[in-house]
């Protein structure tokens, strides 16, 4: 098949000049200046390593003289990714999909930037992005294994973006899809990430409350198939997949299991993924009603979160603090923590985390109708499911508030802070 | 394609929280308006209009005529304004004390064309018309026919045997019937019966 690609003439690519490439594909190419292109991005941030292989493969592309110092870019953007020079590596991207007709290469490069988008938790970009990315695809044909393997992995980067702004039927339809491609991916890393995905629409069916057998048997496919893989990362994450289950199954021990073992497999690297096990630790002892413990986990999930700037983890330890002020009585503390959480959550799904302590201050100083406001809040039905028990006393609550009932709204709200209590969902 | 939706309420609160609750997950665009007026400022309708009871008269004056569906959020569902706004043309009525489950089931409905108004309506009168009879029954303490006769005679000042005779009963089937009456109003003499039978202008 003849695909239409690029030509470089003397370093600027000259528009609708044709070429034949290596492979023996032809470019076409548009206006192009690559010296304009390859202004060096500052790096003197970065680690020597990766100052090292960012200047390896800027050299890369400025050397080829052809066609060849067009496709060096894209890997030079890789490489910028993969650096952590996001907005730098996504910018490349685009420069690359504007100069192309080719729609392959739009298209990959419209998948690498959702996930580049999706690692920095820019999930609604990134979702416009990896929905580019596959209505390209969806105009090409797939009929060989490289398409389809691009294919999947725009799909992985759209469930992964539906997935945390809880758009669950997109994400069920991006499941599907995959599945369909599923046998035909002999990549064992490709795979995880697929299977990954199945197990993200199987948590938002059950809404992340008590998970079915069958949830367990395809994490248990996930163990054993990235245990066969060099990188100890992936298997890393099946086993914080893992714990998470346990964990919203409210077998507590279990859990802490898997996430240490997570912990002890990634060696300190892989800080997103640290701090999910990290983090969860810490949601196990809360449950638990374990303080001391959860002030500990707790208190290391916000050292290593703010040092990385992650955006999820800290506003989630600000909450499992409040929680541990709120037992201790330290109700200034207490409200000060959960309204740091408030304030930047992110995790939308577990907004049941500060609204609890945050409930119980409020509760304590008799604002009622913000603490109202939060109950209707936490029964939302894309968020994660709590126990019948307390959902019920969660509706009194909200029936009194819609209506004004004073009394009713302060006698459901101390019911409904108890039954929290006695749930382990406080 | 992406719908649009204005919400309505007096309660800027309340409306930024339905607001919040609408977009969680979903593609609607939802925007909160700080009164009716701003309806007619607005270049295109919206899919759908969330509005408290109370404003729903102002909007159909603002509108003239050409109306997208209203969905009526309420905090009493079974108030007669919201009946009325029913009657008037909107389409469907959400209680916002079920929580916000309600809300996005109803919205949904709308937004897909499948909400069920009708039945809903049929369902409101027939709730309404109960309400109004149980408080009917309520004021007349459950009387039948011919205790309410009896004492309606009471009231007008007949003793028991002229109401045996009145009535052609027995002396003591009057008694039974009178007996009935105090256990039903709740009273201990004649007097009380007769002030009681005065408030339900027998």
């Amino acid at each position: 098949m003849i695909k239409i690609i690029y030509k470089l003439h003397r370093k600027t690519l000259i528009a609708g000049t044709l070429a034949r490439t290596n492979g023996g594909t032809l470019v076409k190419i548009r206006e192009f200046d690559l010296l304009h292109y390859m202004d060096l991005p500052a790096i003197q941030h970065l680690s020597p390593g990766d100052q090292q292989l960012v200047i390896q493969s800027q050299q890369k592309v400025l050397l080829e003289q052809d066609i060849k110092g067009f496709i060096a870019i894209e890997p030079f953007a890789d490489v910028l990714e993969k650096v952590g020079m996001h907005q730098e590596a996504r910018d490349y991207f685009q420069k690359i999909i504007s100069s192309t007709t080719d729609i392959l290469t739009q298209a990959r490069c419209w998948r690498k930037i959702a996930v580049s988008l999706v690692s920095q938790r820019d999930f609604i970009n990134g979702g416009i992005a990896a929905s580019q990315a596959i209505s390209l695809f969806q105009k090409l044909l797939l009929d060989n294994r490289s398409e389809r393997e691009e294919y999947v992995k725009a799909l992985h980067a759209s469930a992964h973006s539906y997935y945390f702004q809880l758009k669950f039927e997109k994400l069920e339809v991006a499941a599907k899809e995959i599945k369909k491609y599923l046998p035909d991916i002999t990549d064992i890393e490709l795979r995880c990430n697929l299977l990954h995905v199945i197990s993200l629409s199987v948590y938002s069916k059950y809404r992340w409350y008590q998970f079915p057998e069958e949830a367990f048997n395809h994490i248990e496919l996930l163990l054993q198939l990235t245990e066969k893989l060099e990188d100890k990362f992936n298997h890393a994450y099946a086993h914080c997949m893992m714990g998470h289950q346990y964990l919203y199954n409210e077998e507590f021990a279990l859990s802490r299991e898997h996430f240490s073992k997570a912990i002890h497999l990634l060696e300190g690297k892989h800080f997103g993924q640290l701090l999910i096990a990290y983090n969860y630790t810490a949601v196990s002892y809360r449950m638990q009603n374990n303080i001391a413990m959860t002030e500990q986990w707790a208190s290391l999930t916000l050292e290593k979160a703010k040092l990385t700037s992650n955006i999820s983890y800290v506003p989630y330890s600000y909450a499992n603090l409040a929680w541990v002020y709120l037992k201790r009585e330290n109700w200034l503390y207490a409200e000060n923590y959960a309204r740091k959480a408030a304030d930047t959550w992110t995790t939308l799904s577990m907004i049941y985390s500060y609204a609890f302590p945050l409930m119980a201050c409020l509760f304590r100083k008799g604002e009622l109708e913000e603490a109202g406001e939060l109950c209707f809040k936490v029964l939302h039905p894309r968020l994660k499911k709590i126990p019948g028990d307390l959902t019920q006393k969660l509706r009194t609550v909200v029936r009194a508030w819609i209506t004004s009932d004073k009394v009713e709204l302060r006698n459901a709200l101390q019911e409904t802070i108890d039954e929290a209590k006695i749930s382990g969902y406080f | 394609m992406e719908k649009t939706i204005y919400i309505l309420h007096q309660r800027s609160s309340l409306a930024d929280l339905l607001a919040w609750t609408l977009r969680l997950g979903t593609d609607l665009n939802v925007t909160c308006l700080g009164g009716p007026q701003e309806l007619k400022q607005a270049e295109t309708l919206p899919d759908l209009i969330l509005v408290q009871p109370e404003l729903y008269e102002k909007i159909h004056a603002f509108m003239n005529g050409s109306m997208p569906p209203i969905l009526l959020i309420a905090s009493h569902p079974d108030d007669e304004q919201v009946i009325d706004a029913l009657y008037a043309g909107a389409a469907d009525v959400v209680d916002l004390g079920k929580g916000p489950e309600e809300l996005l089931e109803k919205t949904n409905q709308i937004l897909n064309n499948a909400a069920d108004n009708n039945a809903l309506i049929r369902k409101l009168i027939h709730k309404n018309k109960t309400a109004r009879q149980d408080e009917k029954d309520e004021t007349e303490y459950g009387l039948t026919m011919k205790e309410k006769e009896v004492l309606k005679m009471m009231r007008e000042g007949s003793h028991l045997k002229l109401i045996a005779q009145l009535t052609n009963s027995s002396y003591e089937t009057v008694r039974t019937h009178v007996k009935h009456i105090y256990k039903k109003l709740g009273v201990m003499s004649a007097s009380e019966a007769v002030i009681k039978a005065m408030k339900m202008e027998l």
